[in-house]
C-alpha cells in the first residue's frame, strides 16, 4: 500500500524547508502516530532538503515524503551543477559500498575534520541517513536535452 | 568581557552567553544553510573571552533540532569549551533533551564520547520544550 503524503514542486528557500519540516512533522503524526524516531525520520528529509538547498543550480525542485508498504521513502530531485551531480552520485556509491561499521567511522571522522565545504556543507548529509537508517541511498543523474544536469535522490527507510 | 546575544530565527537558535549575569545558553533549533556563517561570531566570541571566565560556569543548551550541518558546527563550539579547559571545574555542559527525543539524547552520547567530556543531561518534559512546533 503506498501513503502519497507530502509532495512539493517549486522554488526552495530556507522558508519552504522549514513549513515542509512543520508539515511533516504533522502528518507523521497524524499518519505514523507518536513515536521516539520522529525527528529522525523527518530528519531524512532535512538532510534531503538541505542538499537540494544547497546545489540545486537553478528552477523548482521535487520533493515527495511518502509511505510505500513498510518503508518510509524519501525523494527529492533537483538540478544541479556538473561538479556536484558527479560527487553525488560518488557518495552515495562510496556509502553504499561500505559495512555499518564503516559508515559509523566515516561520519565520525568527517564530524570531527572541522572542514566544510565551500557551499557550507559539512558532509555529513547522506552518511547521517545512512547511519540512521541503516538503508542503502539511491542517487541517479542524467542531462537533459538542454545539457542540465538532473539528480534524484531516494531514501527508504524501515518503519519498524 | 562583552556579551553576546543572538536572537532566535527560524533557521538558527537564541544564543545567550552573558558573563556578567553568569548565563550561557543556546535555545531552539539550527538548521541554517550555512552553518558556518552563523557559528562563527560564537566561535570567535568563545576564543577571546574562554581563557578570561570564571571557574563553574554552567553551558545550557536546549535544543529542539538541529541539521548534520549544525550537528558539525556545534561539536566546534563543545570542543572550544572542553580544550580551553573549560569543562569540569570550570564549566559545566548541561545538555537539555525532551524526554522522548531519541535524536538529542543520541547526539549528547556521541558528542562526550568523541569529546571524552561529560555532561549533565537534563531531561525536560516535553511541555517545557522551546517551542511546541519542531522547526519554530
Amino acid at each position: 500500500m503506498t501513503h502519497n503524503i507530502v509532495q512539493y514542486e517549486g522554488q526552495l528557500s530556507s522558508e519552504v524547508r522549514i513549513q515542509l519540516l512543520d508539515l511533516l512533522k504533522v502528518v507523521s503524526l497524524a499518519n505514523l502516530g507518536q513515536r521516539n524516531d520522529l525527528k529522525k525520520l523527518c530528519g531524512i528529509a532535512l538532510e534531503l532538503l538541505d542538499n537540494a538547498q544547497r546545489y540545486n543550480s537553478a528552477g523548482e525542485v521535487s520533493f515527495e515524503w511518502r509511505i510505500e508498504g513498510n518503508d518510509l521513502v524519501v525523494l527529492i530531485r533537483n538540478r544541479a551543477a556538473r561538479e556536484d551531480a558527479e560527487r553525488l552520485i560518488q557518495t552515495v556509491k562510496d556509502i553504499n559500498a561500505m559495512s555499518p561499521e564503516q559508515v559509523t567511522a566515516a561520519f565520525r571522522a568527517q564530524l570531527t575534520n572541522e572542514q566544510f565545504g565551500a557551499k557550507g556543507g559539512a558532509g555529513l548529509g547522506m552518511l547521517q541517513i545512512a547511519k540512521k537508517t541503516g538503508s542503502k541511498l539511491e542517487a541517479s543523474c542524467h542531462v537533459t536535452e538542454a545539457g542540465e544536469f538532473v539528480c534524484t535522490s531516494r531514501v527508504a527507510a524501515p518503519l519498524s | 568581557m562583552t556579551s553576546l546575544i543572538l536572537p532566535p530565527t527560524r533557521n538558527t537558535p537564541s544564543i545567550w552567553f552573558e558573563p556578567q549575569a553568569g548565563r550561557f545558553e543556546m535555545t531552539g533549533i539550527s538548521v541554517p544553510e550555512n552553518a558556518t556563517e552563523f557559528y562563527q561570531p560564537v566561535y570567535d566570541w568563545l576564543d577571546a573571552n574562554l581563557p578570561h571566565m570564571a571557574d563553574g560556569q554552567l553551558f545550557r543548551f536546549q535544543l529542539s533540532y538541529f541539521n548534520s550541518t549544525s550537528l558539525k558546527a556545534i561539536f566546534l563550539l563543545l570542543k572550544r569549551i572542553v580544550e580551553n579547559g573549560a569543562i569540569g571545574p570550570k564549566a559545566v555542559i548541561r545538555w537539555c533533551v525532551e524526554e522522548d527525543d531519541e535524536f538529542m539524547i543520541e547526539s549528547a552520547e556521541m558528542y562526550m564520547d568523541l569529546l571524552g567530556a561529560q555532561f549533565e543531561v537534563e531531561r525536560v518534559p516535553v511541555d517545557q520544550r522551546p517551542g511546541e512546533r519542531m522547526a519554530s
